[in-house]
């Protein structure tokens, strides 16, 4: 048993996409939805502003609430703490995208629900995923959260501060942002508004 | 831009054909228990309600299966072969089917009749409740709190009714008024529970009130003014029907927001 995880570094991202257009390639996703998106976001009142790229996708969270909503089972987890669909048994009910509290799913034009899945056909094969290969700033680092010396457990032990998406909600997030340029940590969250 | 530097994917996920499907299930579910009270009553009605209840059920069932973005890949039949029972939609597949068998035996009036009455007690209830626990289960959409557990049900009962009170079946005007007003109190307290929420709920309560507070309110004074008007057999039928199902679309359609990241 693993947990695979992933955790951004804020301080590094520049919002460049390029993460996104590696996953669009990797994984022929369809035009005009998304695995992987960048939020933009500056707070504050000019000259103190703050702007903040997010890179967002499927969290795989430990508890996550798109796999008990799913009537016929195809959202499952795998050993590796990977979420996973099996497109062959989803009936398309959304039910999974309206529990996600991140949007992180999307209806498939082939008539099935689909997200980042880590690149689980490179991770089977010992590769890191494409957004951890292609990022420029080197911002991704991905692993095992249960072996100390992967690149994620390391990453998490330096840095400055460690933040969730949505915290409150439980579901336990494997998808980690580090060194937040706010100093109250993600735009966005525990009520705070976007300007 | 380009669309990576944007909201993530579409907001709505249940078009208008998911808007049919819970007025039509709200029918099914309702006359599935309407066929259940007859048939243990051995009310004269029970085999016509049957037959109606199966009507409504095979017309949600293609409701569904048009809506889906994969009916032509017949992967609905995964609902039967898997056990997920803390799925809302795998427990109303199964509620709805098991409602249909029961109705069809009732209907045919051959076999055991307690069998046939426990299947149709056991397919309605699920029938009933599974709307509004497949909007309730999400947490993180703030328009669908646990109050819809109740409204659901009881506006699922009230538009039955009163396609009942407009056939003039004479027992369908003593449940006119008491439902309808009972749907108007939780319609206040789903208000009120909002209003009275943390940033969240108010947030929520706002949107609400701005993308259809109008018909919210519309919806709540049509069944309001059900003891009112209700010697009129068709307005007294039509308006709480209007009203319920302005009510359960609204919250189904506006309550897909949530408020992440914005």
């Amino acid at each position: 048993m693993s947990r695979m995880a992933m955790a951004i570094d804020l301080a590094a991202c520049v919002g460049c996409a390029a993460c996104s257009v590696a996953c669009k390639h990797e994984n022929e996703v369809p035009i005009g939805v998304n695995r992987l998106w960048i939020r933009n976001t500056t707070i504050g009142t000019f000259p103190n502003l703050t702007t903040e790229f997010r890179p967002e996708q499927c969290l795989h969270c430990e508890n996550p609430p798109c796999v008990p909503v799913c009537p016929t089972g195809c959202c499952f987890v795998r050993d590796d703490g990977i979420v996973d669909i099996e497109p062959m048994k989803c009936i398309g009910c959304s039910a999974c995208i309206a529990a996600c509290p991140y949007d992180a799913r999307y209806m498939h034009p082939d008539g099935y629900v689909s997200k980042c899945d880590f690149c689980k056909h490179r991770v089977d094969e010992g590769e890191l995923p494409a957004c951890v290969t292609t990022c420029p700033t080197l911002c991704r680092s991905f692993g095992d959260l249960d072996d100390p010396n992967s690149d994620v457990s390391i990453a998490l032990r330096g840095a400055r501060r460690v933040d969730l998406l949505r915290p409150g909600l439980g579901t336990g997030p494997k998808l980690y942002y580090l060194n937040a340029p706010a100093r109250f940590g993600l735009i966005g969250e525990e009520g705070q508004r976007s300007s | 831009m380009t669309e990576f530097y944007a909201l993530p994917n579409d907001v709505h996920f249940w078009h208008w054909p998911t808007l049919i499907h819970f007025f039509l299930v709200a029918m099914a579910g309702g006359a599935a228990v309407v066929t259940t009270v007859a048939h243990f009553t051995k009310h004269p009605m029970a085999r016509t309600y049957a037959l109606v209840t199966m009507v409504l059920i095979v017309l949600d069932l293609i409701t569904l299966w048009v809506e889906s973005p994969s009916r032509f890949r017949f992967t609905h039949i995964w609902i039967f072969l898997t056990f997920n029972p803390a799925a809302p939609i795998w427990l109303g597949g199964w509620g709805l089917s098991i409602a249909l068998v029961g109705s069809f035996f009732v209907w045919l009036q051959k076999g055991p009749r307690m069998l046939w009455g426990a299947l149709l007690v056991l397919g309605s209830a699920l029938a009933m409740i599974y709307p509004g626990l497949a909007l309730a289960a999400n947490i993180n959409r703030p328009l669908w709190t646990p109050v819809v557990l109740i409204l659901f049900p009881l506006t699922g009962m009230l538009t039955v009714v009163s396609i009942a009170h407009l056939l003039r079946q004479p027992w369908a005007r003593t449940f006119l008024a008491p439902l309808s007003l009972a749907s108007v109190a939780m319609g206040v307290v789903y208000l009120a529970g909002l209003m009275m929420g943390g940033t969240e709920a108010r947030m929520a309560f706002d949107y609400l009130m701005g993308h259809g507070g109008l018909l919210f309110a519309l919806g709540l004074v049509l069944m309001a003014v059900v003891p009112v008007i209700r010697k009129v057999p068709v307005v007294a039928a039509l308006v709480p029907l209007a009203g319920a199902t302005i009510i359960r679309s609204l919250i189904v359609e506006v309550g897909q927001i949530q408020f992440f990241g914005f």
